[in-house]
């Protein structure tokens, strides 16, 4: 599998800058065009010093939630004598969403540079890189990276000659999305059953194996070292104009588009751009119709929704939806809606952990209507029903997978009624889902 | 202290509390489902959400931490919007057509209250289908309707949690989540000990009892006439039981509520609650039996007209004759996933052990009597024998199963009416080296702690010669919890049991190789300068006498003997020492040696000199067997002493029991009394018996010899619930009650005084034990007024200072105490020995032992140690428990366990029949390929009169407590093909 496409000059790239070059995926490839100089750097800081820099950049998770990284480092109790633990979250399952896999594939020493960094900053000693099961080429690249990096000194007893000790242990999930959401990772981890955990605690608090733990996206922590060597006033500046959200964030765009791909462009990009003019725009003869943009887990944009919206943390909420994990699933006139979020719902209600009521009775049930809905025997009554579902399963459960699934169905039967009504009113239906 | 708005009240709570912890404290109820008292919080049901001011989402109440200033209400719209939706959720999938038509009226769980509570309409709209699970078809006690499930999964932890088990799990995602046995559907593979934890938690009786529901249906059970607390009657643990009557049945056994200071904290085993059901068994005796042979004469006096001189012919085999007679196979043990249909249904009458009930020709020399009839015999016989050969030709076997009163009554009867002091009870078989050692150690005669301390303040557990998780299961999970809250273990066990199993060290010695052990582990304390050097100074004696003593005692040497490598002597060595809290626990596995008080002794040089007792965390505790044979000992039933451990010899005592019972003091035996296997023993003075719930024909050591001389009394009086062993060569039986048909205190194990109230009457003619003491009593003379079982406490509490305060007002009021009770608003005492030990001096005395090996070794014919003991499904001679269905459903034929090797060698496999010979006697049974056996060893249990183990065991006696070496005994092992004749 190659990359499939050269930068485009409206793109910013900062992490995709190496994407498709072979030449510097291995270890003396890295270290030829600079990496591990942030780490030596780091070194020579304080782990404090290093908080500071990555919280002025104004650097925030990748992984969704948009948590300020120097902000949730400077949770992780300082002096308390008990080894810490950073897990780096490549359990990229998000439907629609493929960045992550990109970074593991061409730059492994720059994710193994920004944990190091990290577990460096938080007094952690073991880092563990929770995998997605099915990436089995990151996986891969990324434990030859991991044994390239111990036998040049990079990790173990003494992490560039430094008297600091990071281990990493890369460990490979086995395909539940739930354990993408931290605390199920951490559970994952101790081999337990993947079920989110209850907080608090928070990880911070009491996380893997009941210790200090902070867990980051795989692009939150590839964004690290090029802060480090960069600046924190160059990452902040890469602003369009929100100084609320600052750098550069890769968009996976798939769907219908021309050229699905990894866009890495500055925050504050506008979204209409990065659809029509960096993707491809739409099929010929097609008009944009929705756009999911967080991965599959937020609200559905209709078109002037997506047209108007800036590619950033709060531009996207004042367009109704949410960034997310910024997988833009882009779909056209010839998408069927109802479909589409059956399909979503089914989704939820495959990977509901079954913990909480709401969530895995609710997401079933949804997905139970919608079928019906699709296959002819749909009530009117279904809208309240649905309504009443979703509504039981927002805010209302430990982590917010059933908050996902009932945003694409409320959201959907908002802003698309008209395909909804054809099926209840019989004038449009589907032999089987 | 920081303050919480609930619901308008402003209330104060300690910081760490939850919202519901405030709330439950003051009494605002918070609907839950998952959460429950002491499990983990997973807030997954999610029912029990409530609005915090400012706080954008509800928040669950049994996980968000109440804060200063917080403003919550438990019940606005918003919540109870939030609850009805998680119920309806819950209610789609749930089977709940009673519920339409004026079932809302009878809620009959948890979850159904809530769906009242909340006004959940019924409407179900059958789209998502009914939950399963598995079921575990066919079980006799636990069965699972997983169509009732609701996922609050309540029993997945409280069988992880509090059992620490973990039989149970859920399985699968989403919709088809459910609850799992093991990894296969089969408990026996997962490990379930049938403890019934999950019944007790489940909001849905989705887990259910079966034979209570069997025998008398669903709605019979949900409204008992009245619930009765009482102590559950197998082990020393003591567990507070619940007894539901309807009817004068009991319909079945719950345990308290978890929060509840018991000292099982709500928890049971298997036997706990579904070993009750014997004393309904058809097999109970309702009317005295008389001996055919025994005639009356005109004048009222009883004539023999049998054979003369007495020796008692019956048409059954002996004990030893009938184990020689072919067992069945074991039965398959159930693998795989069973089908989820066509689940056999129970038959109305689920005694499915028709085969161990009272054989017909058993009742073939009696003849029904009149209670008349059967006590003018016997007074007339005991004083016939008293008055013609002296008080030391009558004895009595008190009983470890009986009440704190009725033994009292009983050691009375027998030294104020018997004027003998030869009466004994089951701790001759069982503690009495513990009793002894500790006796001469430290005047004590009971633990010195609690058995909460060890889960709540120690850091080491020394566990040895004790199968806890199986013998005492209640107080075995707590062991288990106390070691996975990070607690050293250190096991010292011939056997790999399960606690032995998950040990830092275990320690497999040979078997009786203790002393050698202890005194290598004391030697290297001290060489290493590890021993409590103040303990030592200030509160032992003749310590240089012990140092002295161990000196041989190399690491070498202590491998050499007990075949544990050197190290492990020492590592274990070092942890106990160092505790900092070691708790010191031991039982049948130290006691049961001819060499029992020195093993002990050992065992307590240890413990001493490093200063482990006398500290919260550092308990010495002898775990006791029955469920009264503390209090049975110390209400005298014992034949040196009256109650308090005070000495018969002593004319002082004498005097002031004399005085209390209205009796001339001479009339009481100033010389110690014969013990129980001095008693049942080829020329002992005795001719006539009166024994009380004791089955001496299957306990005592060599039974083939036993049971010879028992035949041969000139009377024997047997007071029972069944016909036993024992029973069926009396002259006369007495009916008497079962622990449920009685009023009663039984002391546990970390002396609590416990009072267990009488759920139903005894059945037909049967009497309660202690008014046939006092009819007895008063016929052989000795004036006996006593109303009732609280007038004999207060008479024990008069003549007992360490039970001084003790009264039945306090036990109903407090639930329990332990004593030492000294005065009546005494709170009763945690642990003891924190200043001084009650000896003279305050000190307590070291005592040098030497290690000598078992009577009887392995040699070229007999060349496998045997050893005997216990299985958790059964209890001593098997009296109750083989006839509780449940429990005899799990073991329901002897065994011999073996290891593979061993198997191997004598060329049989699991369920082959092999006939096992001592010395003394032989049986055929069934073999079990074991792990937990070492090669050479093998292990059977005592249970079973189809193979007694006691045929085979060795009767050599300890010298001082004379407790025979159960425990040791060489046999030898052949593989049997065809049929031997009987």
């Amino acid at each position: 599998m190659g990359y499939p496409h050269p930068i485009h000059p409206k793109e910013t790239a900062v992490l995709s800058t190496h994407f498709g070059n072979e030449a510097t995926r291995d270890y003396t490839g890295a270290v030829d065009r600079g990496t591990y100089t942030a780490l030596k750097k780091a070194l020579a800081m304080t782990p404090e010093a290093v908080i500071e820099e990555v919280k002025a950049s104004g650097l925030r998770g990748r992984g969704g939630a948009g948590f300020p990284t120097g902000l949730k480092w400077s949770f992780m109790p300082k002096g308390d004598g008990k080894p810490h633990y950073l897990v780096c979250n490549a359990d990229e399952s998000e439907p629609g969403t493929f960045k992550d896999r990109e970074i593991m594939r061409w730059t492994p020493h720059d994710l193994i540079e920004g944990c190091a960094i990290a577990a460096y900053a938080i007094g952690a000693e073991t880092c563990y890189i929770y995998i997605r099961g099915e990436f089995t080429e990151p996986l891969a690249i990324m434990e030859r990276a991991v044994t390239d990096a111990y036998a040049n000194g990079v990790l173990g007893a003494a992490v560039l000659g430094s008297s600091t000790r990071i281990d990493i242990v890369i460990h490979r999930g086995a395909g539940a999305y739930i354990c993408g959401e931290e605390t199920a990772m951490m559970n994952s981890i101790e081999g337990k059953r993947g079920n989110p955990r209850i907080k608090p605690p928070f990880p911070a608090q009491a996380g893997l194996f009941g210790l200090p733990t902070t867990i980051n996206n795989v692009e939150t922590l590839a964004a690290v070292p090029h802060i480090l060597n960069r600046g924190a006033a160059w990452y902040k500046g890469l602003c369009l104009g929100n100084p609320k959200s600052t750098g550069t964030k890769l968009f996976s765009v798939c769907g219908h588009v021309m050229k699905p791909g990894n866009y890495e462009i500055t925050m504050g990009f506008p979204m209409k751009d990065l659809i029509y003019d960096l993707a491809g725009g739409m099929r010929p003869g097609r008009t944009l119709k929705a756009v999911i943009p967080g991965g599959s887990s937020v609200p559905i944009m209709d078109r002037e929704e997506a047209e108007a919206a800036l590619c950033d943390y709060e531009g996207i909420v004042e367009q109704g939806s949410m960034l997310g994990s910024a997988g833009f699933i882009v779909m056209d006139d010839s998408a069927d809606m109802v479909y589409e979020i059956y399909r979503l719902a089914k989704f939820y209600a495959h990977e509901s952990c079954a913990q909480c009521t709401q969530c895995r009775e609710g997401t079933a049930w949804t997905t139970k209507i919608l079928e019906r809905i699709l296959t002819g025997t749909g009530r009117q009554e279904d809208y309240g029903l649905l309504a009443d579902l979703a509504d039981n399963m927002t805010g209302k459960t430990i982590c917010v997978l059933s908050d996902s699934c009932a945003a694409p169905v409320v959201s959907g039967i908002q802003k698309f009624r008209d395909e909804f009504e054809a099926y209840l009113g019989g004038a449009k239906v589907l032999a089987h889902v | 202290m920081p303050t919480i708005t609930l619901d308008k009240q402003v209330l104060s709570f300690e910081v760490g509390a939850t919202i519901l912890d405030v709330a439950r404290a003051h009494d605002v109820e918070i609907p839950t489902l998952c959460w429950y008292p002491k499990l983990p919080t997973v807030a997954n049901c999610r029912v029990c959400l409530v609005a915090v001011e400012g706080q954008e989402k509800l928040v669950p109440a049994c996980n968000a931490l109440a804060s200063d200033g917080m403003v919550v209400h438990t019940e606005n719209e918003e919540v109870r919007k939030a609850r009805q939706g998680v119920l309806s959720l819950l209610l789609e999938r749930y089977p709940a057509g009673h519920l339409s038509n004026g079932g809302r009226t009878h809620p009959r769980n948890e979850f159904e209250e809530y769906l009242v509570r909340y006004e959940v309409p019924a409407k179900v709209s059958g789209e998502m289908g009914l939950r399963g699970g598995d079921v575990r078809p066919g079980d006799v006690m636990i069965q699972h309707d997983m169509s009732l499930c609701i996922l609050c999964t309540r029993c997945v932890r409280a069988c992880e949690d509090i059992q620490q088990v973990g039989v149970l799990d859920v399985e699968l995602r989403g919709e088809y989540a459910q609850i799992i046995v093991g990894g296969d559907g089969d408990p026996d593979h997962a490990g379930c000990t049938w403890c019934g934890e999950c019944v007790r938690v489940c909001p849905t009786n989705a887990i259910f009892e079966v034979m209570p529901r069997e025998r008398f249906g669903p709605d019979t059970i949900a409204t008992p006439d009245r619930v009765v607390r009482s102590v559950c009657p197998y082990c020393g643990v003591g567990c507070q039981i619940d007894m539901h009557v309807k009817d004068e049945k009991i319909l079945r056994v719950t345990s308290p509520w978890i929060e509840e200071r018991t000292p099982n904290f709500g928890s049971t085993c298997v036997k706990g609650r579904f070993g009750y059901d014997f004393g309904q068994h058809r097999d109970r005796l309702t009317v005295p039996l008389m001996r055919r042979g025994w005639v009356r004469g005109d004048n009222g006096t009883w004539t023999w007209t049998g054979e003369t001189p007495r020796y008692r012919e019956g048409t059954w085999p002996t004990v030893a004759q009938g184990g020689r007679n072919r067992k069945p196979r074991p039965p398959e043990r159930q693998t795989g996933k069973p089908p989820l249909t066509g689940l056999p249904v129970l038959a109305d009458d689920p005694d499915i052990r028709d085969r161990n009930a009272t054989p017909p020709e058993w009742y073939e020399p009696f003849r029904e009597a009149t209670w008349e009839e059967a006590l003018s015999l016997a007074s007339q016989e005991f004083l016939r024998l008293r008055d013609a050969h002296g008080p030391s030709a009558l004895a009595g076997f008190s009983s470890a199963k009986c009440s704190n009163e009725e033994n009292y009554l009983f050691m009375r009867l027998v030294r104020g009416a018997f004027r003998t002091n030869n009466v004994d009870h089951c701790t001759r078989l069982c503690h009495s080296t513990s009793v002894a050692a500790m006796n001469r150690a430290l005047s004590t005669a009971a633990a010195s702690g609690s058995m909460r301390e060890i889960e709540e303040a120690c850091d080491v557990i020394f566990v040895s010669g004790a199968n806890t998780t199986e013998t005492h299961p209640v107080f075995g999970a707590l062991l288990k919890r106390a070691v996975a809250k990070g607690a050293k273990l250190i096991v010292a066990d011939v056997r790999r049991t399960e606690l032995a199993a998950m040990a830092d060290v275990h320690l497999q010695m040979l078997p009786g190789t203790d002393v050698a052990l202890y005194s290598a582990m004391l030697k290297y304390i001290l060489d290493e300068g590890l021993e409590d050097r103040a303990f030592i100074e200030h509160r032992t004696r003749d310590f240089d006498k012990v140092r002295e003593a161990v000196q041989p005692y190399t690491l070498e040497l202590g491998a050499k003997i007990t075949g544990i490598p050197a190290e492990q002597i020492a590592h274990a060595a070092r942890i106990y020492a160092t505790g900092p809290n070691t708790s010191t626990l031991w039982a049948m596995g130290l006691t049961q040696h001819a060499a029992g008080t020195d093993i002990v002794a050992s065992l307590l040089n240890l413990m001493l000199c490093c200063g482990m007792v006398g500290r919260w965390g550092a308990a010495m505790m002898p775990i006791r067997g029955q469920n009264n044979v503390q209090g049975a000992s110390d209400v005298g039933a014992i034949p040196f002493v009256y109650t308090d451990y005070r000495t018969v010899t002593d004319p002082a005592n004498r005097a002031e029991y004399a005085s209390e019972w209205g009796v001339p003091a001479e009339s009481l035996s100033l010389e110690d009394g014969l013990m129980v296997t001095e008693i049942a023993k080829k020329g002992s003075p005795v001719r006539g018996m009166y024994i009380m719930g004791e089955n001496p024909v299957l306990s005592d050591p060599n039974v083939t010899a036993a049971e010879e001389w028992f035949r041969g009394l000139e009377f024997l009086a047997v007071q029972d619930l069944f016909l036993t062993e024992t029973a069926r060569w009396a002259d006369v039986v007495l009916p008497g009650s079962s622990f449920a048909e009685k009023v009663g205190t039984f002391a546990n194990t970390d002396r609590h005084i416990q009072l267990s109230e009488a759920a139903t009457a005894p059945p037909g003619d049967a009497r309660r034990d202690l008014d046939i003491l006092i009819d007895l009593s008063n016929r052989l003379g000795l004036e006996t007024t006593h109303a009732g079982a609280a007038e004999v406490m207060d008479e024990i509490a008069r003549v007992t200072p360490n039970w001084r305060g003790v009264s039945y007002d306090k036990l109903r009021r407090e639930g329990s105490v332990q004593y030492p009770v000294p005065t009546p608003d005494s709170p009763g005492t945690a642990f003891l020995f924190a200043e001084k030990f009650p000896t003279p001096d305050g000190t307590a005395l070291l005592v040098p032992v030497e290690y000598l090996p078992p009577s009887e070794l392995p040699d070229e014919e007999y060349p496998f140690f045997l050893n005997t003991g216990r299985q958790m499904y059964h209890w001593h001679t098997g009296t109750m428990t083989r006839r509780a269905p449940g429990l005899d459903s799990r073991e329901p034929v002897p065994v011999v366990e073996m290891h593979a090797d061993d198997a191997a060698t004598l060329g049989v496999e699991d369920g082959d029949t092999v006939q096992v010979t001592s010395r003394r006697g032989s049986v055929l049974i069934g073999v079990r390929v074991s792990e937990r056996q070492a090669r050479g060893q093998v292990f059977i249990p005592m249970h079973y009169r189809e193979a007694a183990a006691n045929v085979l065991t060795n009767p050599t006696l300890d010298p001082y407590a004379k407790i025979a070496e159960f425990k040791v005994s060489a046999v030898r092992i052949e593989r049997v093909t065809a049929a031997i004749p009987g």
